[in-house]
């Protein structure tokens, strides 16, 4: 008797470890297609939420746009995109001289070419980068007391528009002949800087390389 | 010869063939009686000379060799039968979740085909060039911006220090900060004096510490007027402070050692010492007959000069945002 349950005992298991052989046979050779297909399913389930996320950002983007587009509107008046705005920049002058009492001399100010310049500025990470915008300078004389003149400048600093203050020069006419009088003539060289986008930027290149051929 | 597995196997088998018991009538008393058993073999050993050697009947002869399990080969084939099916359920069991994750790729790749779709609309395309390109509008003003520097400042300082305009006929500023201060005079003394007055000016970097609240600048002034009569300061972004003042040879200046100044400087620390106008350089100096018509020959001839100087950046620095730009007027003492 303790034989026949011996040689049962032997033979459930050698059947339980074919049932456990075949399982784990049918388990491996199914195994790398469904973790194939596990992996397509996490890395398209990431792309979804990528794509939603993009979309989200995307319509958010769209309204904050709308909202702050009379805010967005000013970056245009302070830069100015693709071109100089000069008769805009010219009426700012005449309204700074104008609530500073000084007399601009209008018909000594001369207008250069515009020019694109490169600065490089750096970023949070200390990279490195180069932006390139327009500049057109601008030389004129505005006359008046140091006072005056003192407050075009500041005036013009805290204006909208950018400008950046290259020279000035300050002088007065007759220092020797009356010492007392207090009347400056200020020679001020600026720059109107304004955005180059990189269409512009693109066509102005291809404009010089052909000019050079 | 029967041995003592024979004899074992026959006794087994006698109640299963109990009924053909007349059939074997030749088995030796001695066997038939199980009352006696054969034990540990001595007793075997010694009646074996009187057994009598009797042959067996083919069917049990054969018997001794065969091991039969009753039933080992109906639960053979069940437990195959099972392992099969579980091996079969598992596997379809896996089948169905890869057709399920199947179906759910398919679903996916036809949502994100939407979603592409959707986020390359040509609307949403143009919200993105002008988003990019006021981004980058925007970098680049925040650059030059910053960039700039505050040149009104320069003008208070000269306004202030050169008051008697006979010192310096005109003054040449430029962006990098160099400076170059041109002027006439009749005598060497007078562009000695103007020399002098570039000089002899110094400026005192000041720190606010930390936790002693709001910058307080009109403390730093006091601190500093009463030994320099003609101190100007201003505030400027993270707390710090500048003051200016006339002071012969600024390079030596030592502040630390006045015990006014630093009984005064309470909240103030000082950070650097410098003079105003640095790399003082007598660019020209050339003699000019002022006037043709002028009888005294002497009198007619002035001096031209020209200075230059760089401005100590910290003069250009724009001012704190907190502070209004034409507030500093009211700090000029």
């Amino acid at each position: 008797m303790l034989t026949n349950v011996y040689l049962r005992t032997v033979i459930i298991v050698i059947l339980s470890l074919l049932t456990l052989g075949f399982a784990y046979l049918s388990y491996s050779s199914a195994r790398p297609q469904y973790q194939r297909l596990l992996q397509e399913e996490r890395s398209l389930n990431k792309r979804k939420e990528e794509g939603e996320n993009r979309l989200k950002t995307l319509e958010e983007l769209g309204r904050l746009l709308k909202e702050k587009s009379e805010n967005l509107s000013l970056v245009s008046v302070a830069l100015p995109k693709d071109n100089p705005g000069l008769p805009e920049l010219f009426v700012e002058l005449d309204n700074i001289a104008a609530s500073n009492g000084v007399i601009q001399e209008v018909k000594e100010s001369t207008i250069g070419n515009q020019v694109s310049l490169q600065k490089k500025s750096s970023n949070k990470e200390g990279e490195e980068t180069t932006l390139t915008y327009g500049a057109v300078p601008i030389s004129f004389k505005i006359k008046g007391s140091l006072s005056q003149i003192e407050g075009f400048i500041e005036e013009l600093y805290k204006n909208l528009r950018l400008v950046r203050i290259k020279s000035i020069s300050l002088s007065t006419e007759n220092e020797l002949q009356s010492p007392t009088s207090d009347f400056y003539t200020a020679s001020l060289q600026i720059e109107a800087a304004y955005f180059l986008s990189e269409e512009a930027l693109n066509a102005s290149q291809s404009g010089a390389s052909t000019t050079g051929k | 010869m029967l041995d003592i597995e024979e004899k074992n196997i026959i006794q087994n088998k006698q109640p299963a063939t109990g009924a053909s018991a007349g059939a074997t009538p030749q088995i030796a008393p001695a066997a038939q009686t199980p009352s006696q058993p054969l034990s540990q073999g001595q007793g075997l050993n010694k009646e074996a000379g009187k057994v009598p050697s009797v042959p067996l009947p083919p069917s049990l002869a054969t018997a001794s060799t065969r091991v039969k399990v009753p039933g080992a080969g109906n639960i053979t084939i069940v437990l195959s039968l099972v392992a099969l099916v579980i091996s079969a359920i598992f596997y379809l069991v896996l089948v169905g979740l890869a057709k399920g994750v199947n179906n759910n790729i398919e679903q996916l790749k036809r949502q994100i085909e939407d979603l592409d779709k959707r986020t390359n609309s040509e609307e949403n395309q143009t919200l993105v060039e002008k988003y990019n390109s006021l981004k980058s509008q925007l970098k680049t003003y925040k650059t030059l911006i910053e960039s700039r520097i505050y040149p009104a400042r320069l003008i208070k300082i000269v306004l202030l220090r050169y008051p008697k305009k006979s010192l310096f006929g005109s003054i040449d500023f430029r962006e990098d900060g160099s400076v170059n201060f041109s002027g006439s005079a009749f005598s060497l003394t007078d562009v000695a004096k103007a020399y002098v007055a570039i000089r002899d000016y110094a400026l005192v970097e000041l720190k606010w510490r930390s936790g002693a609240g709001s910058p307080d600048l009109s403390e730093a002034l006091n601190a500093f007027s009463a030994s320099k009569g003609d101190v100007i300061g201003f505030l400027l972004p993270e707390n710090r402070a500048v003051v200016i003042f006339t002071q012969s040879e600024p390079q030596s200046f030592q502040p630390l050692k006045d015990s006014y100044i630093m009984a005064n400087l309470k909240n103030w620390e000082i950070a650097r010492v410098a003079p105003v106008f640095s790399d003082l350089q007598l660019l020209s100096l050339e003699s000019e007959k002022k006037s043709e018509e002028e009888t005294n020959p002497l009198a007619g001839i002035t001096k031209k000069y020209t200075f230059s100087v760089k401005v100590d950046p910290l003069l250009l620095v724009p001012p704190a945002k907190s502070t209004s730009l034409s507030s500093e007027a009211g700090y000029a003492y």
